[in-house]
């Protein structure tokens, strides 16, 4: 019996995470946290469980990480999955908003900086085609006043 | 060693409460509560000028936070540029912070307290103004050239 209940201590109880788009996932978790059975932990900040297997493997390789040696490796490492992983917009922007939430922040730097240099250097109408944005909230003489005080003061000629 | 009493008069009507249960409270008639909900539309800054909901994958994704991450990755030229692609770009680029850190970068040189003071004395507080305004070398490619804004 004594066997019994240390066996129970042992065993890593398990989180039922439910995620934006209704997705259950189990969770093993080491807390000492106990969810009734049935009850599930709402993360709507993960869409889905790719976004959840993402987030879980970047961390998880970053934990990893050694010293300084394995700086080079890691750096390669991200460049790898993202090209591997984020191949559309949705990805991307899911896995910044679950990075920020989770406070990853080597994954959430790298989300932004990848959406900064998407935008960076393209004129206007190409950075509003490239991201859909239609409606743009103001009147065109509104839009054209913009753009030619932008380009007085900021010189974007 | 006899501690004498001290005995106070109290007037009649605070010995029982009875009295407040005739007074009449009066129900003041707010006419003007009706018309919340009715002709009250609660304005937002970032609404478009049409009632159709935002399209755009990036807004319906990213709070405001996290186009603010995304801005502070930005040159101030791309800045400019990224303030003219909609309404809700032009109010977050507005942000102090990026201008800031763009002022203080640019002109580092100076010193972190003087950009400090020159920004309240000259500038109006403002990073945005001293980053329009104040004289700076332009990289273009071919030649730098000293530029007055």
């Amino acid at each position: 019996m004594a066997a019994a209940a240390a066996g129970a201590a042992a065993a890593p109880s398990r989180l039922m995470l439910r995620f934006r788009d209704g997705e259950l996932r189990f969770a093993a978790t080491d807390d000492a946290l106990r969810v009734p059975l049935g009850y599930a932990i709402g993360a709507p900040f993960i869409r889905n469980e790719r976004i959840f297997r993402l987030l879980d493997e970047y961390a998880r390789t970053h934990a990893r990480g050694g010293g300084a040696d394995a700086v080079a490796n890691i750096a390669a490492w991200d460049r790898d999955f993202m090209a591997r992983e984020v191949t559309d917009t949705v990805t991307l922007y899911d896995l910044f908003v679950g990075a920020t939430a989770l406070g990853i922040d080597g994954l959430s730097d790298l989300c932004a900086q990848m959406t900064a240099d998407a935008v960076k250097g393209r004129p206007v109408g190409e950075v509003k085609a490239l991201l859909g944005i239609t409606d743009v909230g103001m009147t065109q003489e509104e839009e054209l006043k913009l753009q030619q005080d932008n380009d007085a003061i900021l010189y974007l000629r | 060693m006899a501690s004498s009493d001290v005995s106070v008069d109290v007037r009649p009507e605070f010995n029982s409460f009875d009295h407040l249960r005739s007074i009449r409270y009066i129900a003041t008639d707010r006419p003007w509560l009706t018309l919340y909900g009715i002709r009250v539309q609660p304005v937002t800054p970032f609404s478009s000028l049409s009632s159709r909901p935002d399209l755009a994958l990036i807004h319906q994704c990213l709070p405001d936070e996290l186009l603010f991450e995304i801005f502070a990755r930005m040159s101030p030229y791309s800045l400019g540029r990224a303030a003219c692609v909609c309404r809700k770009w032009k109010y977050t680029v507005r942000n102090p912070t990026l201008w800031r850190n763009a002022c203080l970068k640019t002109w580092q040189r100076t010193g972190m307290e003087a950009n400090y003071q020159m920004v309240q004395s000259l500038y109006d507080s403002s990073w945005r103004k001293m980053w329009m305004l104040r004289p700076r070398i332009q990289f273009d490619g071919i030649s730098s050239r000293r530029i007055l804004s």
